[in-house]
């Protein structure tokens, strides 16, 4: 909704380091579906949640049934759509899906073996089914998540045997495209299982990873060649072969002669970032469309180069992921938009010369009416005219509105602070002594004008006696 | 189980239970008068803000105090939590706004938001934007991340904004001033509607509406008046036969679910609009004076 206002010439693209989170040595992180809260899988084999708005952690799950030296790392983390659930791919070749809200593993499939990447089919946003890309011997296959008789569908590969590859959904779960270890990219039609069409990659003998960008519009390759492939998706064509089509090449001069190791699309899918896998932490950024490099970012080189890039699903920052297990917010500079604090300030970018008018500091004659700077007009409502202020459906700003049942935030859990506890006590304390100190007090004028009084009576009586004596 | 609370001008705060009209007990840690009291929106915990520049979060079941928010140098005016409760808006006299994170206790931003007090800060539906509201008559718009201002709206006569609040399609946003006129603000093109002029010339103090469905607005004036008005009606000229004057009603045994409104006057009544559209008022024995 914030876009709503937002500059329409802002500059989207990342430029600083803005924050460095850790919460245990981080192996790789996912964004759930509005970027509102980001799983991080640590290598301790637990999985941690931060709550983005207010960049904490808001949960952590271990297993109990594992003790420490037993727990594997965790490899790959993984939203379901709704929110509502969270695969995990371990090193020892397990498989955990978990459920976010009770923060408990629905289920463990141990015979799984070692996975580049686990995912949900986006088809299927209840998150049942589980696309899986082994690392070794098998073809990525989808299965279900249930422990028992599940059938594993294996995509069909361009290649005479089943190949390791990596396997990503298309935005509305038709499509499935695989990376495999030979260089070629291949469009599987998910509910057929048919190998649709399938790309070789210029230069490249194994796809890494495969990057689709938020708007489901375009998949970047992530290979062994020295450039960066890009394509362009449309998983709604008619005919099932233009869906993916080779848009073009992201090659940097600037580049270590090593490989690419991370790369993402922001939510926009406006330019390309890529991160070489050696141990410098910098970011290079091209244009999508024209292919043309603008710039290498550079951030702090402790990070010892960055394993992941994971782009904010909705706002222009992103987390990068570095080797020494921190994690990175990269974001645009805020510059901060004088005109919006009111509408007649203008930013000026050079000096103006200003012409004073020759009335300018004329006192204006009564009667005339002051316009005030910035003066918004009043109109009068016809109410025929009224559209529904209230009522009526809210407009779509996000996809998922028709989605229901999506989960975006967890149930805050605040502990108590105990020196919130102190304080109270404290001021109970202090109300309690100056109520006991208002008792004494009065208690103290009672008697005392009770004395008064007595000794009034005394006099009295003593007067009375002596007149009558008298 | 509906509950209400109540602040009370002697920092105490109070809640009650409506389905059995029970009063269940009070806090008091503030030493001034409270300001303003609001639910998390799960009823998980409690926010009151009072005038010694303290924000308070309390447990709602064990009347515990969790966390007390200290940073703004003067009276705390408004408070509320955003949609996912991990953050809080406050507005305070020193005309700034400050986001609190809920889990930590910590500021998380400090927003130099108007020229005068701020009057009151709201959370948009999707927890991105955070609306606040000020005497120096004008409403801001900003964008809770980077805290940035995106947005301004000021009445051409600088009128004293005491609410806002924001249509669900966030089209436009309703303002209430303090001289009695509640208007309607398009955001696209800044056209600003008057809906509602002076209601007998008395001035607003609140504004709320029924949350679920949201035609009713039942606003609080000055005057000891709770004026409710069906939204799709206000948009011909005060027309008196839709003001329903809410005085003295019997109480009604069937409370729904929660009341998301209500309003205390200052002769001890307490009234409630309930979701199913019942409007009761609860005379209340006990000593409440605001």
């Amino acid at each position: 909704m914030f876009r709503l206002f937002e500059r329409k010439d802002v500059n989207r693209q990342w430029e600083v380091v803005e924050d460095t989170l850790s919460g245990g040595r981080t192996t790789c992180c996912a964004w759930n579906r509005r970027g509102t809260m980001l799983a991080c899988g640590t290598a301790s084999g637990s999985i941690v949640i931060w709550c983005w708005d207010v960049r904490a952690v808001t949960r952590e799950f271990s297993r109990s049934d594992e003790t420490d030296e037993e727990a594997a790392a965790t490899l790959s983390v993984q939203w379901s759509g709704d929110g509502r659930k969270i695969v995990a791919a371990k090193s020892d070749g397990k498989v955990e899906v978990w459920d976010v809200l009770e923060e408990d593993v629905r289920a463990v499939l141990s015979n799984v073996g070692l996975c580049s990447s686990v995912g949900f089919s986006a088809a299927r946003p209840k998150g049942d089914t589980l696309v899986i890309s082994p690392s070794v011997q098998r073809a990525p296959y989808v299965r279900g998540t249930s422990l028992r008789g599940q059938k594993e569908m294996e995509m069909p590969s361009p290649h005479d045997a089943p190949i390791p590859g990596f396997a990503v959904c298309s935005k509305n779960g038709k499509y499935i495209f695989v990376g495999d270890a030979k260089g070629v990219v291949s469009v599987v039609d998910a509910e057929a299982t048919r190998l649709v069409r399938s790309f070789d990659v210029p230069n490249a003998t194994m796809v890494k990873r495969l990057e689709l960008c938020r708007n489901g519009k375009h998949l970047l390759a992530v290979t062994n060649a020295q450039t960066l492939y890009g394509f362009d998706v449309d998983d709604a064509a008619t005919e099932a072969s233009e869906v993916l089509r080779p848009a073009r090449e992201y090659a940097s001069p600037w580049a270590s002669r090593l490989q690419w190791g991370a790369a993402a699309y922001p939510w926009n899918g406006e330019f390309v970032y890529g991160v070489s896998s050696g141990a410098a932490h910098e970011i290079h950024v091209w244009d999508r469309a024209s292919g043309e490099l603008k710039c290498v970012l550079e951030g702090p080189a402790e990070a010892k180069g960055v394993t992941q890039l994971a782009a904010h699903p909705i706002r222009d920052c992103a987390i990068a992921l570095g080797s020494n297990g921190y994690m990175y917010v990269w974001s645009r500079k805020h510059v901060e938009d004088w005109s919006a604090f009111d509408p007649s300030f203008v930013t000026l970018v050079d000096n103006n010369e200003y012409v004073e008018a020759e009335d300018e500091f004329d006192a204006k004659p009564p009667g005339e009416k002051q316009t005030r700077r910035g003066q918004i007009p009043v109109e009068r409502l016809d109410p025929d005219d009224a559209p529904d202020l209230f009522t009526g459906s809210p407009n779509d700003f996000y996809t998922d509105n028709s989605d229901d049942d999506v989960l975006h935030a967890l149930p805050i859990r605040i502990k108590p602070d105990p020196a919130a506890e102190k304080f109270a006590a404290e001021r109970r304390a202090k109300w309690d002594r100056k109520a006991k100190r208002r008792e004494e007090r009065k208690r103290a004028e009672e008697e005392a004008s009770k004395k008064v009084k007595e000794s009034e009576n005394k006099d009295v009586a003593e007067k009375t006696m002596e007149t009558k004596a008298g | 189980m509906v509950n209400v609370l109540v602040g009370k001008a002697d920092g105490t705060c109070g809640v009650w239970d409506l389905s059995i009209g029970e009063y269940l007990g009070c806090f008091r840690v503030h030493n001034k008068a409270i300001t303003d009291c609001s639910w998390s929106h799960d009823d998980t915990f409690i926010i009151t803000a009072s005038d010694d520049a303290l924000i308070i979060l309390w447990e709602a079941s064990l009347q515990k105090c969790t966390k007390i928010l200290k940073g703004h140098c003067s009276s705390v005016i408004c408070c509320c939590t955003n949609g996912s409760n991990s953050l809080i808006a406050s507005g305070s006299f020193d005309e700034t706004v400050r986001l609190w994170s809920a889990l930590s206790g910590e500021c998380t931003a400090v927003i130099p938001a108007h020229a005068d007090p701020v009057t009151s800060v709201n959370f948009a539906k999707d927890d991105t934007l955070l609306f606040s509201t000020s005497i120096d008559g004008s409403c801001r718009i900003w964008d809770v991340n980077t805290c940035g201002c995106l947005y301004t709206i000021s009445l051409n006569s600088y009128k004293h904004l005491t609410n806002v609040l924001f249509s669900s399609r966030l089209t436009s946003v309703l303002l209430g001033t303090h001289d009695g006129l509640l208007c309607r603000v398009r955001l696209r093109d800044g056209t600003i509607a008057p809906i509602l002029s002076g209601i007998r010339a008395t001035e607003i103090l609140h504004v709320s509406q029924l949350e679920p469905d949201c035609d009713t607005l039942v606003v609080g004036t000055k005057k000891d008046q709770f004026v409710a008005w069906r939204l799709r009606d206000l948009y011909r000229d005060t027309s008196e036969e839709n003001v329903c004057e809410i005085k003295f009603m019997m109480k009604s045994d069937q409370c729904a679910r929660g009341p998301r409104l209500f309003d205390c006057t200052n002769d001890g009544c307490m009234v409630v609009v309930c979701e199913r559209h019942e409007i009761s008022v609860y005379q209340v024995s006990h000593d409440i004076a605001f």
